[in-house]
């Protein structure tokens, strides 16, 4: 375990760097498109690192995270159609209510183990999703989706341009929360506490160390921060519709943990970054995108398993010779 | 009422067939390889556009079409197993990754028909016409054509199970697979037929299910994930139970649909499944694994 020794040096401060380099970017640019393609980027990016956070460290094998991405948006776009209260006041209360329904959710599927787990919180999906597109009454604006909820108003206050960047820093801000919370959550005991789960359930156990109890704790925290991200890009985009749940779509979040590396800290924003540059030359072939999307899943889970980060650690340590760094966790285990 | 509910009872009867069929190829897959093969959608559409092809592009009988998408898409099965689901066994976290790999393939499958055969829907060849009356329920010919092909699949597979070498092997497997290979059996063979049996099934089902509805890229996905609640409610593996759970599940859907609607169909079966395994972990029909420390 020592792989998991805080990181030293240019290891703690690459993050910042990074933050640093994107917060610099409106400056840089007044590409409309592009921004919105890093904002895009920063949303995707913080459900993969708390989906991770589910799927590699708890161990839970769930598929929920997706559709509760979609019902954050569509609570601040049924609560600002219906009951007229703006997107920046539903923000919180949407993760609230995310939190919520994935405790409700967990409640029962966190009794079970790894494919029942699996297909039922896929069933969850299905049935949100089926009844949200089978709405007639409008409540959720059945297969046409809701828009017009308004926006956090930075419109009035920046003009066209700087709403833009303002919501690129607003999501900004939102992802870098998301993964400190994420990698206190691996350092913490909790993060300790699933790794004695996963080296041995029975002695973890034996110690006191409730599997069920802090599968469920990460599954509504997490749930908290992806209903937090829903809210946001659902007002960012100023409508939600059912094709927001689309599979292709979830499949391409999962392929981006599973080409970064499963359970590894940086690996699902890596995966995040390489798959949308392969989603962006798909764009002018959109019919091949889910095959490719598919395939690479594929191959990948075929030939490197542990993803991309696994395999840059390895590289780093063979250049520079020595062990810490920034090897992954699952990768000592 | 009761002529209507005797109806939807029938329908229902006729669809659970075709779920038993689905839900069996995957309780198969699971119970010897502990492998969730989200592809089995896809390959019952596979299955359905074979039966498709063979009569509409080949020109061949329609009646030929049954036997020849089970065939193609054993071989499927066979190279899925070899490329894909076979090196992947025993890995670390080969659990997950089988049913992640499983669903990218379904989704490069399915992404796959729709650029070939495009979104519109296409009735099944493989159907007879015509129907009659008893006691006031409308049989059709199709459902009694649905009915033996479901009903002698599952015996041939019941004999197959219970008294074929191979099929011994098979259940040895599931049950104990180390013995098993200490007893003389190949598991990689017995792994590769399952796959190709279950894929066989997979497709059974997806021309009987689309006789009935239509040919789709993604039609084989809500029926599979019913097969795979199915599946759940009797137990994982247990092939006895999946059948019990098919026909009790099936039926239940028709009548909830009569009396409630389509579109609560699916939740209210979802709501029985959590309370179902709320008290029985291990589904209706299922033994709970027991886990050396």
């Amino acid at each position: 375990m020592m792989a998991m020794a805080d990181q030293k040096g240019l290891g703690r401060l690459w993050p910042l760097l990074f933050v640093a380099g994107f917060a610099a970017l409106p400056w840089l640019t007044d590409d409309r498109y592009f921004l919105d393609l890093v904002i895009l980027f920063f949303v995707w990016s913080l459900i993969v690192t708390q989906w991770n956070l589910v799927l590699g460290q708890a161990g839970i094998f769930s598929l929920v995270q997706f559709a509760i991405f979609n019902l954050g948006g569509y609570f601040t776009a049924v609560v600002g159609v219906h009951l007229d209260i703006g997107p920046a006041w539903s923000f919180l209360p949407a993760g609230l209510f995310c939190a919520l329904f994935g405790f409700l959710v967990g409640l029962p599927c966190l009794r079970l183990r790894g494919p029942y787990v699996a297909l039922l919180t896929l069933a969850t999906s299905s049935v949100v999703l089926l009844l949200i597109s089978a709405d007639t009454s409008g409540f959720t604006g059945g297969g046409y989706g809701l828009y017009g909820f308004g926006d956090y108003g930075f419109r009035d206050l920046f003009g066209s341009f700087g709403k833009l960047v303002a919501h690129y820093y607003f999501a900004l801000i939102l992802l870098v929360l998301a993964c400190w919370v994420a990698i206190k959550v691996m350092k913490s005991p909790l993060g300790l506490a699933f790794r004695a789960l996963r080296d041995s359930e029975g002695y973890a156990g034996a110690v006191g160390i409730s599997r069920y109890r802090y599968q469920l704790l990460v599954f509504t925290l997490t749930s908290f921060f992806i209903g937090l991200a829903g809210s946001f890009y659902g007002t960012h985009l100023g409508l939600v519709d059912p094709t927001g749940f689309d599979f292709g779509t979830l499949m391409l979040l999962l392929a981006m943990i599973v080409v970064g590396g499963t359970g590894t800290r940086w690996g699902p924003i890596l995966g995040c970054a390489l798959l949308m540059v392969l989603n962006e030359f798909m764009r002018e072939i959109p019919q091949w995108r889910d095959m490719a999307v598919g395939g690479t899943v594929v191959v990948f889970l075929l030939l490197w398993p542990r993803g991309i980060a696994d395999g840059l650690a390895r590289l780093f340590r063979l250049i520079t010779g020595r062990r810490s760094g920034t090897t992954p966790a699952s990768a000592s285990t | 009422m009761g002529a209507a509910l005797i109806q939807t009872i029938y329908s229902g009867l006729v669809l659970s067939s075709i779920y038993a069929l689905m839900a069996v190829g995957l309780t198969l897959i699971f119970g010897a390889l502990r492998v969730l093969n989200l592809a089995h959608g896809a390959l019952m559409m596979m299955g359905a556009y074979v039966s498709w092809l063979s009569a509409e592009w080949l020109g061949l009988p329609v009646f030929l079409g049954l036997p020849i998408s089970f065939l193609v898409m054993m071989l499927v099965g066979f190279v899925m197993y070899r490329l894909m689901i076979g090196p992947m066994i025993g890995k670390p976290n080969w659990e997950t990754n089988t049913f992640i790999a499983t669903s990218g393939l379904a989704l490069a499958l399915e992404s796959f028909a729709l650029l070939v055969f495009g979104p519109r829907n296409q009735p099944q060849p493989f159907s007879i016409d015509g129907s009659f009356q008893l006691i006031g329920v409308t049989v059709s010919y199709q459902d009694i054509l649905i009915l033996v092909v479901a009903a002698s699949a599952l015996i041939l597979m019941e004999r197959f199970l219970s008294h074929s070498r191979s099929g011994l092997a098979i259940r040895a497997t599931a049950q104990q697979p180390d013995a098993a290979q200490l007893m003389g059996v190949r598991q990689d063979h017995i792994f590769l037929l399952v796959l190709g049996v279950s894929s066989g099934l997979a497709a059974l089902s997806g021309v009987l299910l689309s006789s009935i509805y239509f040919i789709a890229p993604t039609f084989g996905f809500h029926p599979m994930l019913k097969s795979f609640i199915i599946c759940i409610f009797g137990g994982l593996g247990n092939i006895r139970g999946t059948l019990y759970a098919a026909f009790i599940i099936g039926i239940t859907e028709s009548v909830v649909s009569l009396f409630l609607g389509v579109r609560y169909a699916l939740p209210i079966m979802f709501g029985l499944i959590i309370i179902v395994l709320i008290f029985r972990p291990a589904g209706l029909f299922g033994q709970r694994e027991v886990v050396r420390l």
